[in-house]
Parts: C-alpha cells; sequence; structure tokens
C-alpha cells in the first residue's frame, strides 16, 4: 500500500448552497431592520430633544409679550385718551361733512334778495325747502329776484325749483308773493 | 407548544417574522410617538410665530404710545369732548346759546328740548332745541353762521319768523339738533392696534380750537373758578 495514501473525512454537515442564500438574506434583512430601527429612535430622541428646545423658547417668548403687555398697560391711560379722541373727532367730521339744507338755503336766499324786496315770512320744512313770503312795491324787482333765484349760476346749483304760491297787489300798491323753494 | 416548537416554527419562517416585527413596531413608533410628536413641535412653532408676532406689535404699540405726549393728548381730549360731550350737557348748552345769540344781538325768549332720532351712519346721538330769539332781522343769517361754525357741535334744522317791518325787532323759531356721543364701550386693550391722528383730524382740532378761543374771546367767560369773597364771613 501507497503510504502516501490519505483518507480525509468532513465531519461538518454538507450545507446546500440554498440554506447559505436565505442565511445571507436573512442577515441583509437583520441588517436594514436594525437600521430601521435605529433611524427611527434616532427620530424619536431628536423630536423630544427638539421638544425640550421649542419650551425654552417658549418660555423666553411668553416672557416677551408677558413684558411687552405690561410695558403698554402702563401707558394705558393716554391709549384710552387716543381712543377717545379719535372716536370723537370721527364723529364730528362724520356730522360736520353734510351740511345744514335749511342754513345754506336761508344764506343763499338773504344773500339774493334785493334791498327792495322785504321777506316778512319765513320757513324752513324738514326737507329744507324754504316757504317765504316777500313784499315789494316794485314788480321789476321782484321779476329779478326771481330769475335770480332761478338761475342756475346764481343760485349756486342749490334751488331746485322756484314755486308761486300767490302773487297779489294790495291797495297800497305793495306787491305780495309767497314762494316755495325747494332745494337739491 | 412547547419552547423548541416556537424555535422550530420561528427558524422555519424567520425571514417573514423578523421584518414583521420590525414593520410592526416601526409603525407603532410612527404613529403613536413621532407623528403626535411632530405635529405638537409644528403646532408649537406656529404658536411660537404667533407670540412673535403679538410681541412684535405690542413693543411698536409701547413706542408709539411712550412718543405720544401725555399733557398735549389731553388738551386735545378736552377740545373733542367740549365739541361733542358724552352726555346731553343742557346747562352748557344754554351757556352757548345765550352767548351766540347775544353776539348776535338777539335775546332768547324761549328754550325747549326735543327728540331728535338717531341719525343712521353716525355714531353720534342727538336731541333736538327749539328756541324763540328776538332780535334783528340782519344778523339773523350770523346767527345761524354761529351756530353751525360753533365749537359744540350743532345743526340747524328749522328757521321760521314773521316780520311785520323791516325795523323791528324779529321772533324767529329755530330748531336745532345738539350733538353728543357716548364713551365707546371697549376702551384701549391691549391687543388692539392703536389709532392714529390723520391731518384732517389735526385740522379738525385746530378749527376747534379756533372757534372754542374767539367764543371765549367774545363772551369773556371767566372760567378762573368761583367768584367773590374768598370767605364771606369777614
Amino acid at each position: 500500500m501507497d503510504r502516501n495514501f490519505k483518507i480525509t473525512i468532513n465531519l461538518l454537515p454538507h450545507l446546500e448552497p440554498k440554506n447559505v442564500a436565505a442565511q445571507r438574506r436573512f442577515q441583509k434583512v437583520q441588517l436594514i431592520s436594525t437600521l430601521v430601527i435605529l433611524l427611527l429612535f434616532f427620530a424619536v430622541s431628536a423630536s423630544f430633544a427638539l421638544t425640550i428646545l421649542q419650551k425654552a423658547n417658549l418660555d423666553k417668548v411668553n416672557r416677551q409679550v408677558s413684558d411687552s403687555e405690561k410695558a403698554v398697560s402702563q401707558q394705558q391711560s393716554k391709549e384710552v385718551s387716543l381712543t377717545v379722541l379719535k372716536n370723537r373727532l370721527v364723529s364730528i367730521d362724520q356730522i360736520q361733512s353734510v351740511p345744514s339744507k335749511h342754513r345754506e338755503i336761508f344764506t343763499l336766499v338773504n344773500n339774493l334778495t334785493p334791498q327792495s324786496i322785504f321777506a316778512n315770512s319765513l320757513s324752513t320744512d324738514k326737507s329744507g325747502n324754504l316757504i317765504v313770503s316777500f313784499i315789494s312795491t316794485s314788480i321789476v324787482d321782484l321779476d329779478l329776484f326771481i330769475e335770480d333765484l332761478i338761475n342756475q349760476d346764481k343760485n349756486e346749483g342749490k334751488i331746485a325749483s322756484v314755486d308761486i304760491d300767490s302773487l297779489s297787489r294790495g291797495r297800497d300798491g305793495i306787491y305780495r308773493i309767497s314762494l316755495k323753494i325747494s332745494t337739491k | 407548544m412547547n419552547k423548541s416548537a416556537i424555535l422550530l416554527f420561528y427558524q422555519k419562517y424567520k425571514l417573514i417574522l423578523f421584518p414583521l416585527a420590525v414593520t410592526l413596531s416601526s409603525l407603532v413608533l410612527i404613529f403613536l410617538v413621532i407623528t403626535p410628536q411632530i405635529s405638537r413641535l409644528l403646532d408649537t412653532n406656529r404658536n411660537i410665530d404667533q407670540l412673535s408676532k403679538k410681541n412684535a406689535f405690542l413693543e411698536a404699540k409701547a413706542q408709539e404710545l411712550a412718543v405720544l405726549d401725555g399733557e398735549d393728548l389731553q388738551t386735545k381730549l378736552n377740545l373733542a369732548l367740549l365739541a361733542l360731550p358724552q352726555e346731553t350737557d343742557f346747562a352748557n348748552l344754554i351757556g352757548v346759546i345765550l352767548n351766540l345769540s347775544s353776539q348776535a344781538q338777539f335775546s332768547l325768549v324761549s328754550f325747549q328740548t326735543d327728540r331728535v332720532d338717531p341719525k343712521t351712519g353716525s355714531k353720534a346721538s342727538a336731541y333736538g332745541v327749539r328756541l324763540i330769539l328776538s332780535g334783528p332781522k340782519e344778523t339773523l343769517e350770523t346767527l345761524l353762521s354761529d351756530i353751525e361754525q360753533n365749537s359744540r357741535v350743532m345743526k340747524v334744522t328749522s328757521v321760521e319768523y314773521t316780520a311785520v317791518r323791516s325795523d323791528e325787532p324779529i321772533d324767529v323759531q329755530l330748531g336745532i339738533e345738539v350733538y353728543y356721543s357716548s364713551i365707546p364701550s371697549s376702551l384701549g386693550a391691549v391687543d388692539t392696534p392703536l389709532p392714529k391722528l390723520s391731518d384732517k383730524d389735526e385740522t379738525i382740532i385746530a378749527t376747534l380750537a379756533r372757534n372754542i378761543q374767539q367764543s371765549l374771546s367774545v363772551s369773556q367767560i371767566s372760567v378762573s373758578g368761583p367768584r367773590g369773597k374768598a370767605n364771606p364771613f369777614e
């Protein structure tokens, strides 16, 4: 017998190539799963850390707001004065922006009335229309006066119409005219 | 089922069971911890943003208030309250009417108050006053003009008179609307913006001041306090 003859016996169980592939796949799965779990734990830790930081930030901002509110409250009397003043001024402006028709029509007619004509009776109604009686010795002056009243340039566009309610001449030679002057 | 059977089952299905367990635990972490935590973070962040804006607004408001001259503001407010008081203030009104009528050479015959429906669109309230005044017809226009230009906010609502002769005084019936306004219910809440006085507002204040000055100089009303002896028993 040849002295160099050797017999080798493998005592380890024979692994099928399929099992080795499965083992490697499982190792890969383990690795990926571990990474996922680690990532998630990192995310959880980060979110808790951020919450703590945010809480500190929130407390700081709350303190600042509280200080600012205090600073504003200390000057509240000024704020109240300014609010009331502004409120008054807005109301005054609203009221004064609409002129009184009654005064306007009275002033206009008064300014257009010549010396020779005398308004012996005058009244305004709720709409600002004027009911007025004039007396004059001159019919020509009365005619000119009525023309002035209906002239858009002279009446400043404030008179819509002039109605003659009555016109008479007395025994004393005085003309009496009653007009209804409607405003626009 | 004993331990060896479980191990055997795990060994057989570990490729499915291990990833399944990891996925389930990941889902639990995501839905029960990470998502609520992120949502809370976002909410708090939004809250901080809002508070920062509020703080910036309040700081600006505090600075604006610090710049305002308190005395000047009070003077302006007094003028505005004189023009548009918070109550009907009949006593002061009678004084104003007497003053105006005497300036126009009229004398007050009758003073009667009347109710007026509140105007729509205006914040102010008003009451009516019916006056009978006796005086020269020539100065009636001045009287009406003075009433409307007076520092106290008033408007002429009716004019009525009958004159017999041009050289005789007339009795005029005047209707006047007198305005007042109650103090606004919400005053200076911390987070409300500060109202600003416009140029128009300053003009109104200047006009009020001028009118009050004029009426004081004409009427020479003493505002120095009570008259008479300091001690009446001396």
